[in-house]
């Protein structure tokens, strides 16, 4: 818990970043998703039905809605995608840089912050690319190791045992694509503990790793997934209780949200930190004491 | 055989015109999958013309072979998932009418409705002499059923028994000619009324439930014999699973008993709550419910296709293990739905294969009344996650998808694929709701009370529905029912504009409202229109134009314009066009795309994205 804590007070530290991460989230969004707002504007700009709409999740008006609107609606998605993407690429390749940033331990410079960016943004983008294939293998692998389980059942599941049985092999997927995630983050920041060193290499080095410390790095990784999730969990139940329709209650509603992203980005942020602790912890201290003395050196 | 109409007696007097009586011995062979039966029917020409031949469903038949008419439509690649072990069948070993035996090679299959020769689901048999007016006909027949593994409603899976249409059931005869049609996969079933005295023998070991009152039980062995009664019922169905739980309540006078999946015991009081509530409301809307005995059966989720079904005093429901209380659109909808099957269906026994909007859409009406009035309109489906969904919605759903693509009055097996649910179901729910708005809610209470009164017991016909709206609105109602249940009418009224008029000068001087009739259904609708004060006038239009432009004078400028602001009119397939106005609606448009913008930036930042 001590690591999770230091890790969240020394990423908190990162403001500056966090707020670049923040500010294109909220600038891919609202581009974005204006394809939406504007298919929602010229249909609903003169009708009476937007306030019922914007008052209650009236299931009537949404499923009229969207069948109306079924063409204008399916070319916004194109665009959300396409947002979906871009996001994701973006903050992939400015990853280099924050992990960068997080393992020289001194002073923080913006211009070192770009320049790790670019340095190893072509890396980061390979991982990023890898990591959906990999998820996606993960996520089959843990859906063929839960079938000889299905053998234990009777002949003919009753059904509270068949959802069992699925939450069983949900945990299992969920456990193996955590642990997966745990591995590429390892890899990211190797990769820049490293600089040049082989990806693939890197990669064995980190699950003989892993496989050394399996429970003290799981333990932790899904300690501050807990946290994370923790956190939307209470922004979503908080936002659900806020009905003024006001525009003061509107722009509370709206930093509001802002200032949850801007949690969550620094939450998820915090866990390279952790890693690159815990990794200090147990023996990998050198290593980062070097990496850390040459580029101090640079500076 | 028995006499049975001077046997014990449940009602103190007939309630029904008891023309087709039976009485049956059934085995069921639990390791075979198969249903020995001895049927002593009773039947009497009720009709003022000499009867010559008798014809008979044979239901079972539908499940021979995969050319019989049920499999019709049926795609390829879905027919080839059936087995052939998985089929059954049923065959007459022997006939005879007034004890004397009628050659088996006299009884010839036929195919009344669409001439497949591949059909046996009707036979047809001479008589020996005819049957005169008035005069009592009785029949034995052996037969062996060979029960299909569950495709639809009825059969066996594993060690559970759903046995519906098991016995040769006879046609009814009416207006000089039998009505006994083909099994098809849209279509259901009708049935002169009757008296059904049961025997049914099988291992001890399960848990039975049937339309019948368990007048005796013996057990013999390893096996038990069970005796029941069922009397003024159409239909006798038998459901039998060791794994049963069983409850028994005493509601409003009515054995209430619940027959369900061990692991669905945490659903026991959701389902007594609801059928409560269902007894109370009917009894109170319609009329009590008039049989000692209801069964509610709740299937386990691997027998889901035996689930969602009526039968008289039992009816199969289904719930899902885990689903929250306020998600209703399976346990207490699928109960409420099939116990309004009491009534019509069981009471008002419309023929279910000429005129299926009889049942089902009166049922599907009556079922979104119920629940509305115990959940609320907007909240009587599922408030799960805040998103208010009525039991309606999905009904209004799905006709709005295709709402010209079939009539209502058209027999189940010649509607399309696709369009029975939402031309028997959906349509004339959304009709008769839109019909009780336009009378007014009491007016039509009494239409359908007084429906219910002069054909309870009866097998009414959508004529005798008209007429007594007719006698009850004194206006021809005709122009209604035609467009809603005979043509594909689409309803579709919508404000176009609201434009301010001004004289040579700039001066204001009035408004003037587009109202546009979109479809070819013509109806009067309540046009509403609010002054910039915010008072507001309603007015009438008969509907009839295509197009209609409604001047306001006056000093204030009209800002906002609704047709059918109560929204009375369900039929309407868009009401999100309803409504015009020219006042600034920035406030509900922010505030909905904050709510988009939440969604996404949340979406942005998923799972992987760092």
């Amino acid at each position: 818990m001590y690591l999770i804590v230091k890790g969240l007070q020394n990423t908190w530290r990162l403001k500056k970043f966090i707020a670049i991460l923040w500010v294109i989230n909220f600038f891919v969004a609202g581009l974005f998703i204006m394809p939406y707002w504007g298919n929602f504007r010229d249909f609903f700009s003169n009708r009476m039905v937007t306030d019922i709409l914007a008052d209650q999740n009236i299931y009537t008006y949404y499923a009229e809605f969207y069948y109306r609107m079924d063409s204008a609606v399916s070319s916004s998605l194109v665009w959300i995608q396409l947002g979906n993407l871009i996001h994701y690429l973006v903050f992939i390749f400015l990853t280099g840089g924050f992990i960068s940033v997080l393992v020289v331990r001194g002073e923080i410079y913006l211009k070192k912050f770009w320049k790790d960016c670019l340095k190893f943004g072509p890396k980061m983008l390979i991982i990023g690319l890898i990591t959906p294939v990999l998820l996606g293998f993960l996520l089959l692998i843990g859906f063929l190791m839960g079938l000889p389980f299905t053998f234990l059942l009777p002949d003919y599941f009753v059904e509270d045992q068949y959802f069992y049985f699925l939450i069983f092999m949900s945990v299992l997927i969920f456990i193996l694509i955590l642990g997966g995630l745990l591995v590429i983050d390892l890899v990211k920041i190797k990769i820049i503990e490293r600089k040049d060193q082989n990806m693939g290499r890197l990669l064995l080095e980190v699950l003989s790793l892993f496989l050394q410390y399996p429970l003290r790095f799981f333990g932790h990784y899904l300690v501050i997934f807990l946290v994370w999730l923790t956190f939307v969990a209470a922004y979503w139940l908080l936002q659900h209780h806020l009905s003024d329709r006001s525009a003061g209650g509107m722009l509370i509603e709206l930093l509001l949200l802002q200032a949850a992203i801007l949690g969550q980005i620094w939450i998820r942020f915090s866990r390279y930190d952790i890693l690159l602790r815990l990794l200090q912890d147990i023996g990998c201290e050198s290593d980062l004491k070097k990496t850390t003395q040459v580029s101090q050196e640079k500076m | 055989m028995i006499n049975i109409l001077n046997s014990q007696q449940i009602f103190n007097s007939p309630m029904s015109s008891r023309m087709a009586n039976y009485q049956i011995h059934a085995q069921l062979n639990t390791k075979e999958k198969s249903l020995h039966g001895r049927q002593w029917l009773e039947w009497r020409n009720n009709s003022d013309v000499m009867v010559d031949e008798l014809q008979f469903h044979l239901y079972m038949n539908g499940f021979r072979n995969k050319s019989s008419s049920f499999f019709a439509g049926i795609p390829e690649r879905r027919l080839k998932l059936i087995k052939e072990e998985d089929l059954g069948g049923i065959d007459i070993l022997r006939f005879a009418i007034h004890g004397k035996e009628v050659l088996l090679d006299s009884i010839e299959y036929i195919q009344p409705d669409d001439g497949n020769s591949d059909d046996s689901t009707v036979i047809q048999v001479p008589l020996p002499e005819p049957v005169k007016p008035g005069e009592v006909v009785q029949i034995q027949i052996n037969f062996i059923c060979q029960l299909p593994r569950i495709i639809a409603r009825t059969g066996y899976i594993d060690n559970f028994f759903m046995l519906g249409q098991w016995f040769p059931k006879i046609g009814v005869f009416r207006d000089g000619q039998w009505i006994c049609h083909q099994f098809f996969r849209n279509s259901e079933f009708f049935a002169d009324f009757g008296v059904y005295e049961i025997e049914l023998t099988l291992p001890q070991e399960y848990v039975v439930g049937a339309t019948g009152l368990l007048l005796k039980q013996e057990i013999n062995d390893s096996l038990k014999t069970l005796n029941y009664r069922a009397e003024d019922v159409h239909d006798f169905v038998i459901t039998a699973w060791p794994d049963y739980r069983k409850v028994v309540r005493e509601l409003n006078g009515i054995d209430v008993i619940l027959l369900y999946a061990p692991e669905h015991s945490g659903k026991v009081e959701r389902y007594f709550d609801i059928i409560e509530a269902s007894l109370n409301y009917t009894a109170e809307w319609l009329m009590p419910y008039p049989y000692p005995q209801l069964t509610m059966v709740d299937v386990p989720i691997y027998a889901y296709r035996a689930g969602g079904m009526e039968y008289p005093c039992l009816i199969s429901c289904g719930s899902v293990w885990g689903t929250p209380d306020n998600i209703r659109i399976f346990l207490e909808e699928y109960t409420v739905h099939e116990f309004i099957h009491q009534y019509f269906y069981g009471i008002l026994a419309s023929n279910e294969s000429e005129e299926p909007w009889l049942d089902e859409g009166f049922t599907s009406y009556a079922t979104q009344k119920l629940l509305s009035h115990i959940y609320g309109l907007n909240r009587s489906a599922s408030t799960f996650l805040n998103v208010l969904v009525g039991a309606h919605d999905s009904r209004k759903k799905s006709y709005m998808r295709h709402p010209d693509l079939s009539t209502t009055m058209k027999p189940s097996w010649k509607f399309k694929k696709g369009t029975y649910g939402l031309s028997t179901y959906s349509k004339p729910m959304l009709a008769l709701q839109t019909l009780e708005n336009y009378l007014g809610s009491s007016l039509m209470d009494s239409i359908i009370t007084a429906y219910l009164n002069q054909w309870k017991f009866k097998h009414p016909k959508t004529k005798n529905f008209t007429d007594i709206v007719q006698e009850f609105t004194s206006q021809d109602m005709q122009w209604f029912f035609q467009q809603a249940l005979f043509d594909s009418c689409v309803l579709d009224y919508s404000v176009k504009l609201i434009q301010q008029k001004r004289d040579a000068s700039g001066s204001f001087f009035g408004s003037e409202i587009v109202v546009l009739r979109l479809g070819d259904f013509i109806f009067p609708v309540e046009i509403e229109y609010i002054f910039r004060d915010g008072s507001t006038v309603m007015t009438n239009w008969d509907g009839a134009d295509s197009v209609y432009t409604l001047t306001v004078s006056g000093p204030e400028p009209v800002v906002s314009a609704r047709v059918d602001p109560q929204q009375k009119i369900w039929l309407d397939v868009n009401w999100t066009n309803n409504s015009y106005t020219i006042r600034d609606k920035s406030t509900a448009f922010y505030r909905h795309g904050l709510k988009a913008l939440k969604f996404y930036q949340q979406i942005l930042l998923g799972l992987f994205s760092l």
